[in-house]
């Protein structure tokens, strides 16, 4: 898995969620496969590092504390600035409720836990157009 | 009553004496102007001589005159006037009462002409407050009997009228509508949500002029003091269909409610902690499978990783197991109801609160949502009237559809673009409110006991948002429908008759019962011959059911009877049944045995009973059964009321009481002549002073012996 083969170098990659295993097993693979990875552990400090300096893609958990992953990926679409970053909704809701209410919210894909490796990888990989 | 009685008399005797006398000196100048002068003077002359004589006539045929009205008055005009006075006292205030009047032999024969009418009228006030008496007594033990199976109904019960005065309620109403307690007469709306209570009422009478069979809706209603009742409102409807009263049958469903609501979030909670812990084992796993060359240091942390997340995932699978099997049924407050129904009701609510035109899709007949409909529309409104503003409302478009196991309503045009979370959070916690009375309840409250959620998407196509709330679908079901919850006045179902009741209370004694509460069964047989000693039997049996003075037309026996020698020719010419027909029939003991179960416990009646008693005596004996209850015999019974009538046959009878026999010589039409004869002679009875059981059967005996002797 060398990260050159793909050309995804450079690509940043905001790992969002409250659950350190979790973000530290993502951000491993994330950079094993060439991706630049930044990471929050809530709805606010995701906010403001996306306003800060917009990823190319948010891995969004969406039971965060506050404000929680529907309302950021919401904020995401209506800020003009942020409105192109893609967002992939990780959530371990599962239930045609979130899901529709997810991609209703302008998410680009919605994953339920738990996922498998390489069709998280596949799928961020379509979203940046770099497969 | 005049204080002058005088008054009226005496003037117009006077006028008439005045009159009479001036008629008379008018004639009299009229007279004196035909005579010539010479005339006049011889006149004068005899005047002039006879006037003492004349006046003194004059005066004396006053007095006569004057004493003959003095006669009138006292032997007929005072006792006429005394008289209309005291028979005034008789209608108006006590019939009790007797005229007493000297006068004249007329006068006074009128006066006890007025005497005896107020007798009667005395004695048919007596026997009306009587009967008024009984039927209040009877009135009071049904509501006794209503008030205790409305006191055992595990369901609150309350009646009251369309303003919500309260007219009847029942113990456990009182108990859940807590303190204060409810009271007759007050209104239902000092503890009631008054803005729910009319939109029921509102929607109950929709429901009733677009016709629905079943126009009673349920919803929930917090009061209060926090309780949620689960409640079914029912229209207690008049002779044209008009609102008289309305039902209220409520439920607590506050505990269920909040323990499963609890209960779901708890499941929720564990589903949702065990697809996380899944995540990361999964994901860490796979790191661990497919890196190659992985730092030894990495490789630790990552197993450590595995170690903790499957302790964790285990955990939580025992929860959620746990929480599972605490879960109860579903949530109580919301039922399947059809989306048509829904979005008829949403689309109305709209129109109301709002001014808003709505245009609806209609949604597929198979698409059913659970929702306490009320509570959703009210919420919908609410959210609907904040998300377009006043001077922006349009019209809008609203739809259902079903997406797996959910029902998604789309709200679209006319709403605003989607505004801050804050502010639509902040409205969610709001109380209702739809311009009219603020509800007691919130948004939030309502989607939280339907699952349901709702956001609003962004323009897309469409001017403004829409508002998207997501619903739980539902199948239709397989059987309609509920129970029928309308209660029409005056369709009386048949099983409310308490009269059945009151004949059957055990303390009273048979022989003490009056005929008209007794339970009889009058029967009649036809035969092979009249000879029962002599080997005849019965061909055919009929009966009928008499309780509490009424003929039941649903309780009727009738067999045909396959009897073990050949019945007469003589007989067959009356009653039609020749061998051949009976030969099928079931014998003589089977038909006895039905015929002593259907009369057990009653009072036996037939016309000429000696005869038919024989017979069932007789068989009855063979086949094991006995018929040792009363007997009372119309024939009997009819000549204690009328022994001076000669002629005491069935026909006889039933002409002389109007009863009209339809078959007779069939067991069952003679079986309901004997009966409908009883039910007229019971009263005739009565006047006779034969009322309770014991004195029929002494009167029977009675009759008996005078026809024996005589």
């Amino acid at each position: 898995m060398e990260a050159a083969r793909y050309g995804d170098m450079g690509k940043t990659v905001l790992i969002v969620d409250d659950e350190p295993s979790l973000i530290v097993a993502l951000q491993f693979l994330l950079e094993e496969n060439g991706f630049e990875t930044r990471v929050a552990f809530s709805g606010e400090e995701a906010l403001e590092s996306i306003a800060a300096r917009p990823p190319d893609l948010v891995l969004l958990d969406i039971m965060l504390p506050a404000v929680d992953g529907f309302e950021v990926c919401r904020r995401i679409r209506e800020d003009p600035r942020t409105r192109e970053v893609r967002i992939v909704l990780l959530s371990a809701l599962g239930g045609q409720a979130h899901i529709t209410r997810g991609l209703d919210l302008g998410a680009d894909a919605y994953i339920t836990k738990p996922f498998s490796n390489a069709e998280l990888l596949a799928r961020i990989r379509e979203l940046l157009g770099c497969a | 009553m005049r204080l002058n009685p005088v008054g009226s008399y005496w003037p117009a005797v006077l006028l008439a004496a005045a009159a009479a006398l001036s008629g008379a000196a008018l004639l009299c100048l009229a007279a004196w102007q035909d005579l010539t002068p010479a005339e006049r003077t011889a006149v004068g002359q005899i005047l002039r001589r006879v006037g003492p004589t004349l006046a003194l006539g004059g005066c004396l045929a006053l007095f006569v005159g004057w004493m003959l009205a003095e006669w009138i008055d006292r032997r007929y005009r005072r006792p006429l006037r005394e008289m209309s006075e005291q028979a005034s006292i008789l209608r108006g205030v006590t019939a009790a009462r007797r005229i007493h009047v000297e006068g004249a032999p007329e006068v006074r024969r009128l006066a006890a002409e007025i005497n005896e009418l107020a007798a009667l009228l005395e004695a048919g006030r007596e026997r009306i407050e009587e009967c008024v008496r009984a039927a209040r007594g009877e009135l009071e033990e049904e509501k006794r009997l209503l008030s205790s199976i409305l006191a055992e109904l595990p369901e609150g019960v309350l009646v009251c009228d369309p303003e919500g005065r309260i007219i009847l309620y029942n113990e456990r109403a009182r108990q859940w509508f807590g303190e204060p307690p409810i009271g007759l007469g007050r209104s239902l709306l000092h503890f009631f949500d008054p803005g729910l209570f009319r939109q029921a009422r509102e929607d109950v009478a929709a429901r009733l002029r677009q016709g629905r069979a079943e126009p009673a809706v349920s919803f929930a209603a917090r009061l209060p003091g926090g309780r949620l009742l689960k409640t079914t409102m029912a229209p207690v409807l008049g002779p044209t269909r008009g609102f008289r009263m309305l039902i209220l049958i409520v439920a607590d469903a506050t505990e269920q409610d909040e323990a499963v609501r609890r209960a779901e979030q708890s499941l929720q909670g564990h589903f949702s902690a065990l697809r996380r812990s899944l995540g990361v084992l999964r994901t860490t796993a796979e790191l661990l499978n497919d890196t190659r060359s992985l730092a030894p240091e990495k490789r630790r942390m990552f197993e450590e990783i595995l170690d903790r997340e499957s302790r964790t995932a285990a955990r939580a699978a025992e929860e959620a197991e746990a929480a599972w099997a605490s879960l109860g049924p579903s949530a109580p407050t919301v039922s399947a109801v059809p989306a048509a129904d829904f979005l008829d009701l949403l689309a109305r609510r709209l129109r109301q609160a709002g001014g808003i035109e709505v245009d609806t899709e209609p949604p597929p007949p198979s698409l059913w949502i659970r929702v306490d409909g009320p509570a959703m529309a009210t919420a919908v409104v609410f959210l609907v009237l904040r998300l377009a503003p006043p001077g922006e409302r349009g019209g809008i478009r609203c739809r259902l559809e079903r997406r797996e196991s959910r029902a998604l309503l789309d709200l679209s045009g006319g709403i605003g673009a989607p505004p801050d979370p804050a502010r639509l959070s902040g409205w969610e916690r709001e109380t209702v409110d739809l311009g009219g009375e603020p509800l007691n309840t919130t948004a939030a409250e309502i989607f939280l006991r339907h699952r349901a959620s709702w956001w609003v998407l962004p323009p897309a196509g469409t001017p403004g948002g829409t508002l998207r709330v997501m619903l739980e679908a539902a199948d239709p079901p397989a059987s309609p429908p509920p129970r029928r919850t309308t209660l029409l006045a005056g369709s009386r179902p048949v099983y409310y008759d308490f009269d059945l009741f009151a004949g059957r209370r055990p303390e009273t004694r048979l022989l003490e019962q009056p005929l008209r509460r007794l339970a009889c069964t009058a029967f009649d047989t036809e035969t092979t011959g009249l000879d029962p000693e002599g080997g005849d039997e019965i061909v055919a049996l009929g009966a009928v059911r008499l309780v509490n003075g009424r003929l039941l037309e649903s309780e009727v026996f009738e067999r045909l009877v396959r009897p073990g020698i050949d019945p007469r020719p003589e007989s067959v010419r009356i009653h039609g049944l020749g061998a051949e027909i009976l030969r099928d029939q079931p014998e003589a003991a089977l038909v006895l045995r039905e015929f002593a179960r259907f009369a057990e416990g009653t009072v036996l009646i037939a016309h000429n009973a000696a005869f038919d008693m024989r017979l069932l005596t007789l068989q009855g004996g063979r086949a094991g059964v006995r018929f040792d209850q009363p007997v009372l015999d119309t024939l009997l019974l009819s000549l204690a009321v009328h022994p001076g009538h000669a002629d005491h046959s069935l026909e006889a009878i039933a002409e002389r009481l109007g009863v009209t026999i339809l078959g007779r010589h069939t067991a069952l039409g003679d079986a309901r002549a004997a009966a409908e004869i009883f039910l007229r002679l019971a009263p005739l009875l009565e006047k006779a002073g034969i009322v309770t059981l014991a004195e029929a059967l002494e009167a029977s005996r009675g009759s008996l012996e005078r026809r024996v002797r005589g």
